[in-house]
């Protein structure tokens, strides 16, 4: 049986504008130790895919109908299942996690709260789970991160403290929503590198949502293409990155940016002479 | 830390000293003689300036503040004219029931104003909340005066469960304290609905629910917590106003705290009175902002004491 089950999706959207149809009958399983990945640009309904099985838009500006099980249990039919599923069987690893966390609490105490609703356990032993936690997510200097408060670290580092907050709940599925957008290119690959570790390491299933063709192909072990709220295309990471059937991933692929030679007559003249000077800038 | 303190300290010192500057001039710039208060029934023109001698009003302005000021800083507020005897002493007697009334009125404000904004908030966009918004819009029009006559008349003429005026048993208090806290809860609570409105939709928020975090957890640690700053500095501004004397409460209700005292003091012209009472309320309303921003990095770990200096 797959971890998450889901038929025939629909959310629609109370806007100022009218209602808007977000998501319209989309189907997808995630097996465990599987990733799947849902691809779109920006409005293309991925991200509200994902919030909708979570059960985290507001239930007065979003309708859903269809079906959805996570581990057998229903959460769209009903909101009952869902409170006993969030941090336990189903954690967020969330797109901008310099927002992600309560600006006026510690990092440990944050991770304590995490880890004691998934846990029976005193907060030492919670404070112990939580410094083990980050070593496992390989943050620097664990003991001071707990003592810290989000402001004080980066952007890459409360991804890490928010991947060891998911991995504390010990879930069968990641949802992972944009989990490397709002982050330095060079912190990026870290990231994904690490939720495929712990992949490897707990068997968790993931659903990934991105807008990047790149890390979908390095994650994915299937890939559904989004557009205006439908899978316009899905398949295995190869067939759609290799021989993309639909205009659309082609348009996708083709938008993934390559480095071209230095003297590439498009450069302008005096931009060559700038980056020849070493003004990267 | 030292420093900031000093530099807090040094603002007290200043704005007090320009307080008390400005009231001791337009005392005695406004028209009018106060010797009349206090020289027998129709005086002569030499008992009024008998009076005005023994009061030192007879000296030029300038010479009458230089030695206000001299007074007052070997600690010497004045001698109140009516009472006859150290007009700090007089305040003094009256602050302990302003005190009362003002503690009283900013903790049912709270108690009130606080789950109030916060339901209000969570509640958006429904019958009882609106019919919520439009009590406290009502409420914030209500002039404080006319709430105190129209409890005075329904609780102590028609109903007689409480008593109307002065300060004989504990429930005297109630209709006073009631009379501010009508329009002090429809302010603080239309605040909190305002700033837990923007924490409720907080991405954190979001995030710490998708943990399993409480829907009580979340109103009152999170979202709660993060509006508090504001709320704390509207309840510690009220409060401080409330200490210079409700004036027309105190009034209606015959209450005998500061603010009845200033009324009365103003109307006989007794102007060491006015400035010692001046001078102790802008004393203590200065305390208790200082208070409220020391507890801003308490709540907030952001916030950093004296860093605008550094700036």
């Amino acid at each position: 049986m797959p971890i998450l089950s889901v038929r025939d999706l629909t959310v629609d959207l109370m806007t100022a504008a009218g209602v808007i149809r977000a998501v319209d009958g989309v189907a997808f399983d995630i097996d465990s130790g599987e990733t799947v990945t849902i691809i779109g640009e920006s409005g293309s309904g991925k991200s509200t895919t994902a919030m909708a099985l979570l059960r985290l838009l507001p239930d007065d500006l979003a309708v859903l109908t269809g079906h959805a099980e996570l581990t057998g249990k229903d959460v769209i039919g009903t909101r009952k299942h869902i409170n006993g599923l969030r941090g336990r069987t189903v954690a967020l690893v969330p797109q901008d996690p310099m927002t992600a966390l309560n600006p006026i609490a510690t990092v440990g105490r944050q991770m304590v709260e995490a880890i004691r609703l998934r846990h029976r356990c005193g907060k030492s032993d919670a404070g112990q789970r939580a410094l083990s936690l980050l070593r496992q997510v390989h943050l620097s200097r664990p003991e001071q991160r707990l003592k810290q408060y989000p402001h004080e670290l980066s952007g890459g580092m409360l991804q890490r403290v928010l991947i060891a907050m998911a991995l504390s709940a010990e879930a069968d599925l990641i949802v992972a929503d944009e989990p490397t957008s709002a982050l330095d290119v060079t912190v990026q690959a870290g990231i994904l590198d690490l939720l495929l570790e712990i992949q490897q390491e707990t068997g968790v299933g993931i659903l990934l949502i991105t807008h990047d063709l790149g890390v979908a192909r390095l994650m994915s072990d299937r890939i559904h293409v989004m557009q205006s709220g439908r899978f316009v295309e899905s398949g295995p990471v190869e067939d759609v990155v290799d021989r993309p059937q639909h205009e659309y991933t082609r348009k996708l692929l083709e938008a993934i940016p390559k480095l071209g030679p230095w003297d590439d007559t498009d450069v302008p003249t005096a931009r060559k002479l700038e980056l020849m000077n070493g003004g990267a800038s | 830390m030292p420093r900031y303190f000093l530099r807090r300290l040094g603002q007290t010192v200043l704005t007090a000293w320009f307080t008390v500057t400005i009231v001791f001039l337009l005392l005695r710039l406004a028209p009018g003689d106060p010797a009349a208060n206090y020289a027998p029934p129709n005086p002569t023109s030499e008992q009024l300036a008998a009076v005005r001698q023994e009061f030192g009003l007879d000296q030029p302005i300038l010479s009458q503040y230089l030695t206000y000021l001299g007074n007052l800083l070997q600690g010497d507020i004045g001698t109140s004219f009516q009472f006859r005897q150290p007009a700090l002493q007089v305040v003094m007697d009256r602050l302990p029931y302003t005190i009362t009334l003002a503690v009283a009125a900013i903790a049912v404000t709270a108690a009130v104003a606080i789950p109030l904004g916060v339901w209000m908030a969570r509640r958006g966009n429904t019958a009882p909340e609106l019919g919520a918004n439009i009590a406290t819009i009502a409420g914030q029009s209500m002039p404080d005066f006319w709430i105190g006559f129209v409890l005075l008349i329904v609780f102590a003429v028609n109903l007689q469960w409480l008593p109307s005026s002065g300060f004989n048993s504990m429930t005297a208090i109630v209709l006073p304290c009631l009379t501010i806290v009508v329009l002090q809860v429809a302010l603080i609570s239309r605040l909190v609905r305002r700033e837990m409105g923007v924490n409720l939709a907080a991405p954190y928020l979001t995030i710490a629910r998708s943990r399993g975090v409480s829907e009580r957890r979340l109103t009152w640690g999170y979202a709660f917590a993060n509006s508090s700053i504001p709320v704390v500095t509207a309840l510690g501004t009220r409060f401080a106003a409330m200490l210079n004397g409700v004036v027309i409460v105190e009034v209606v209700f015959k209450w005998p705290g500061v603010g009845e005292l200033v009324v009365d003091a103003l109307s006989r012209r007794d102007f060491p009175l006015i400035q010692a009472t001046v001078l102790v309320t802008v004393v203590l309303a200065l305390l208790v902002q200082l208070l409220v921003d020391l507890l801003y990095p308490l709540i907030d770990p952001r916030v950093r004491l004296g860093q605008e200096a550094r700036r």
